[in-house]
């Protein structure tokens, strides 16, 4: 009989809890949700400025635009596919600033600051694509191998200890690349409790591929 | 004192009471003297050599009522015994005929065995046990069945006579439903459209409770579950009874709870693959002679962790994870958190059913169910630039609510006929409350089928017809403009088999069909991007309907010391949708990502499933059972991926003795064998299929009697060699190996409080 009371309790306990249900969240179907409430990233441009007028170069800002964020339309470079390729002089020092947003919203939602709030869970990445680190430690210097391109974080996190962010960087070029294009990832990943300076930890949050060439 | 007259005979004609056919083998047994002998094939009989008396003759015939008739011999007599069929519709008590399904189906019960070994687990791994049955996995806490390679839409699944209606159309969606629920599953291979509805294009799994007691009692039965691996526990109790004054009403209430933790590889724990359920139904039942009602609600709740490492940002990523050799999110540490990225569902139904006789031999049924299914799926990160963002508030959120409404007329035998008629009606509706991936949308469907069945003693013809409509309103946003089409199909699909029983041994079934489903929201309207794949789906709203025309033939035979089961079957599909790997990488802003269209084809998909059982001596049987399948893209002269690949199983059972104290123990090991899918399509894959593999397992049960109180105990081990591997149709094979050892420990209790009878 002590079963039969045990399993009574066990059984009215379970009948209380109800599926919980929002009276106002019934289906209705003329009332479909604007899909664009959640993150959505569409634009990256990435500002390259001589370091001593200060001027953007030729080109700049190199846009990136995938106009509903991933999946649904297809995203490209801005005015034209040329604009993947980013002209730079030899022996020359530049300073870079990467710009985020998210041009569904109204106004414009910039998606840069808010990195920078969360700095210590995200980092920017720059390589040819091999994913590759010349020094994931304080000065944070990615070397672009191949076309001897040298770029340095030019900002730290606020996590402690401090890591670089790499939203604003310095780029050095060395000698002409003679009419070769080099390959030129930005990533920037998002890595929330698991940063540690160097790229393989956490997943990406943008990926774009520019083309490097030093005259 | 006189000398005994031996030489009377007795002699006549055997025939079925409902339709005159003379039955062959029909064994008459005349219990005094201990002779048995067989009609011929004009149902004739003759005891020769009788001797003046009493005797009690038994007449048995494999359909028919076991028959005694007590026979006065005192010359030579005629006896003609007309059999009745072994329904009871002269019973005292309502009983209503289990035998409603298609018996020129191929319908495979699941064994108690296989059941009770999955006790637990998910409800997919029941019902692997039969051969033909796979899953498409999500590492071992999500499990869709796959009936010859064929899920999701394509099978239907019958909880207690509802069609379950959830969010089906992603891999990742498990069936929302608790195994300990169901005393019996069955598994209807090949198209069971025409009786369950036109999207049954593959087969249908049933799930029945058991009868509500029909005597004044209390009973009920408690299973404890343990598992090492996920250090899992699991309760579930069962207790119904039979109301003595009120006469008829019966009732039962069931519930499960469950909570396992993070699961082992043989390496290393997965980060964040605990799981919580919560599940309870409750009947109540009223049956008088010739009317009955049922009242049944269920409730299922879980919340399942998705491995966190699964959880990526563009293919770079996969490619990364694929290529190193431990997940980044694998652990040294065990836990029971269930953290983001995590799934939270509920489903809940509410059913009621009644049934009329209509006449000695007919019945009707009305049986109308309501559905509501929530399935909420949080990422594994809140977004960047919502600072206001409700972290309680799931970001994909899918509800979907479903009212059915069925009608069913059945009939028993007129002449040789039985047969079914019954029509039926859904309204679904859809809505989305998080981020967008499938529309929001309505769906009314009706259709109506007629069954016919010739029912002989040696054989069974059956031809069945059913036409359906659908009506498919959606609504959704493209570029901020709100899109609603309106698409409606209706077709026809048809059933045709035979059931010839050569002997009491020996039963060969054959059916021919067609079905077709119409395309599902996602098919159609789907485009977005799959975080756990890395991969954009887009949906194609040209697609039309999808026919298929399958053959299946089936040959059973029980001998003593050989049971052998064997099925073969080819589907024909004619603008079978799947999804095709497009030939360039879409750019986002994420970077490339590969995208798959959802596409038709022409495909044939055949294979043969096989199942032995050799009871070699009287306590050990051997059991082989394997499938084979293929599954060829016809019009692209390729292979259709994520198709099971060829396996066998093997295992040796030792049963003891019974003795004072235990009963029903035994000892197994079984050896499962799967191979590589070497039967893929180019190009259509981030990574090559894994390797063939090899697993071992073991089992043990007992059932002791300690005084009037029976216990089962059984202990279970499954990749009893903690051996490292991965599986085709396992999403996670991409990140993470499959789980290592587990053992699992289960103990039953039956619970017998009150019982009138005794």
């Amino acid at each position: 009989m002590k079963k039969t009371i045990l399993f009574a309790l066990m059984a009215g306990a379970l009948l209380f809890a109800a599926c919980k249900k929002d009276k106002k969240e019934e289906p209705t179907p003329s009332n479909p949700v604007n899909p664009n409430e959640s993150e959505v990233i569409t634009t990256m441009k990435v500002y390259i400025k001589d370091s001593v007028t200060l001027l953007n170069i030729p080109g700049s800002p190199f846009i990136f635009k995938d106009p509903d964020g991933d999946g649904g339309t297809a995203g490209g470079f801005l005015p034209t596919t040329a604009d993947s390729i980013i002209s730079l002089s030899a022996n020359t020092a530049y300073l870079a600033e990467i710009i985020l947003l998210d041009e569904t919203k109204t106004p414009v939602d910039s998606i840069s600051n808010a990195v920078k709030q969360e700095s210590a869970e995200h980092m920017f990445f720059y390589n040819n694509g091999d994913n590759t680190f010349s020094n994931s430690a304080n000065p944070y210097i990615a070397l672009l191998n191949g076309s001897g391109i040298r770029i340095t974080y030019a900002d730290l996190d606020s996590g402690s200890p401090q890591r670089g962010l790499g939203q604003k960087v310095w780029i050095r070029t060395a000698a002409a690349t003679s009419g070769t294009q080099y390959p030129f990832k930005v990533t920037l990943r998002h890595q929330p409790g698991v940063k540690d300076g160097s790229f393989a930890p956490g997943e990406t949050d943008v990926e774009v591929r520019y083309k490097v060439i030093v005259n | 004192m006189y000398a005994q007259d031996c030489s009377f005979s007795l002699s006549g004609k055997i025939t079925d009471q409902d339709n005159g056919e003379l039955l062959e083998f029909s064994v008459l047994h005349i219990k005094e003297i201990n002779v048995s002998i067989t009609t011929n094939e004009k149902g004739l009989y003759t005891f020769g050599n009788l001797c003046k008396g009493n005797y009690t003759l038994l007449i048995t015939h494999f359909g028919c009522e076991d028959t005694t008739i007590y026979v006065s011999i005192e010359k030579n007599t005629k006896l003609n015994i007309k059999m009745p069929h072994s329904f009871n519709e002269l019973s005292e008590v309502d009983i209503v005929e289990k035998s409603v399904l298609n018996p020129t189906q191929t319908l495979e019960k699941v064994e108690q065995e296989d059941i009770d070994k999955a006790k637990g687990k998910t409800l997919a791994d029941a019902l692997k046990g039969n051969s033909g049955i796979t899953s498409l996995n999500t590492g071992a806490t999500i499990s869709k069945p796959m009936i010859h390679g064929l899920q999701g839409y394509r099978i239907l699944i019958l909880n207690n006579g509802i069609r379950q209606e959830g969010q089906q159309w992603g891999n990742e969606h498990a069936p929302e439903i608790d195994p300990f629920m169901a005393k019996n599953i069955s598994i209807v291979k090949g198209a069971a459209s025409v009786r369950y509805g036109s999207d049954a294009i593959a087969g249908a799994i049933l799930l029945e409770s058991d009868d509500l007691p029909d005597t004044a009692s209390v009973t009920g039965e408690v299973n404890l579950v343990g598992f090492t691996n996920g250090r899992a526990g699991v309760a579930s109790g069962i207790l119904q009874g039979n109301f003595d004054r009120l006469k008829g009403f019966a009732w039962r209430v069931q519930g499960t709870l469950k909570r396992s933790g993070d699961m082992a590889t043989p390496e290393y724990y997965l980060k964040n693959t605990s799981t919580a359920e919560k599940n309870f139904s409750y009947t109540l039942g009223y049956h008088r002679k010739k009317f009955g009602a049922e009242f049944f609600y269920s409730q299922f709740n879980t919340s399942i962790g998705v491995f966190s490492s699964s959880h990526i940002g563009n293919l770079s990523d996969l490619q990364a994870a694929f290529n190193s050799a431990k997940p980044q999110d694998s652990l040294a540490s065990f836990s029971y958190t269930i953290g983001r990225p995590y799934q939270d569902i509920a489903h809940e139904l509410i059913k009621t059913k009644v049934h009329v006789h209509t006449g000695l031999r007919s019945r009707l049924y009305i049986t109308g169910a309501w559905q509501y299914n929530i399935r909420k799926e949080y990422d594994k990160h809140k977004p960047k630039n919502l600072l206001n963002y409700d972290s309680t508030k799931a970001d994909l959120d899918y509800r979907i609510t479903s009212k059915t409404l069925d009608l069913m007329w059945e009939h028993d035998n007129i002449r040789s006929f039985r047969g079914m008629f019954g029509a039926s009606y859904m309204n679904q509706m859809n809505v989305y409350l998080g981020r967008f991936l499938i529309p929001n949308f309505v769906n009314n469907t009706w259709g109506a089928f007629a069954i016919e069945r010739f029912v002989r003693h040696r054989y069974e013809l059956e031809v069945g017809v059913r036409y359906d409509e659908k009506y498919l309103h959606s609504y959704y946003y493209l570029s901020n403009v709100l899109q609603s089409p309106f698409l409606k199909w209706k077709n026809v699909s048809a059933n045709s088999g035979a059931n010839v029983k050569f002997s009491k041994d020996l039963n060969w079934l054959t059916n021919i069909s067609t079905a077709w489903r119409a395309p599902a929201v996602n098919e159609l309207y789907s485009n977005g991007l799959h975080h756990g794949t890395a991969s954009i789906e887009k949906g194609d709203t040209n697609i039309r309907m999808e026919r298929c025309y399958s053959f299946i033939s089936t040959l059973s035979m029980r001998k003593k010391f050989l049971d052998a089961d064997v099925s073969v079957y080819s589907n024909y599909f004619d603008g079978f949708i799947y999804l095709q790997p497009g030939s360039t990488p879409e750019l986002t802003i994420k970077g490339a990502f590969p995208v798959f269209y959802y596409r038709q084809t022409d495909a044939l998909i055949s294979g043969l499933d096989y199942k032995f059982t050799a009871r070699l001596h009287k306590q050990v049987s051997l059991q082989l059972k394997g499938m084979f399948i293929r599954s060829q893209d016809l019009t692209n002269n390729t292979w259709i991926s994520l198709m099971p690949s060829d396996r066998a199983e093997a295992s040796l059972k030792y049963s003891f003795r019974d003795s004072k104290l235990t009963k029903k123990t035994y000892i197994g090991t079984g050896l499962q064998y799967v191979n590589k899918q070497w039967r893929v399509p180019q190009n259509g894959d981030y990574a090559a299929a894994p390797e063939a593999y090899y697993l071992v397992g073991m089992d043990a049960s007992t059932t002791l009697q300690l005084g009037k109180q029976e216990i089962t105990i059984a202990i279970s081990l499954s990749n009893l060699t903690n051996k490292k591997y991965r599986d085709y149709l396992d999403r996670l094979r991409y990140y993470s190996d499959a789980v290592g050892r587990n053992i699992q420990f289960r103990l039953n209790i039956p619970l017998i409080i009150y019982d009138k009878k005794n």
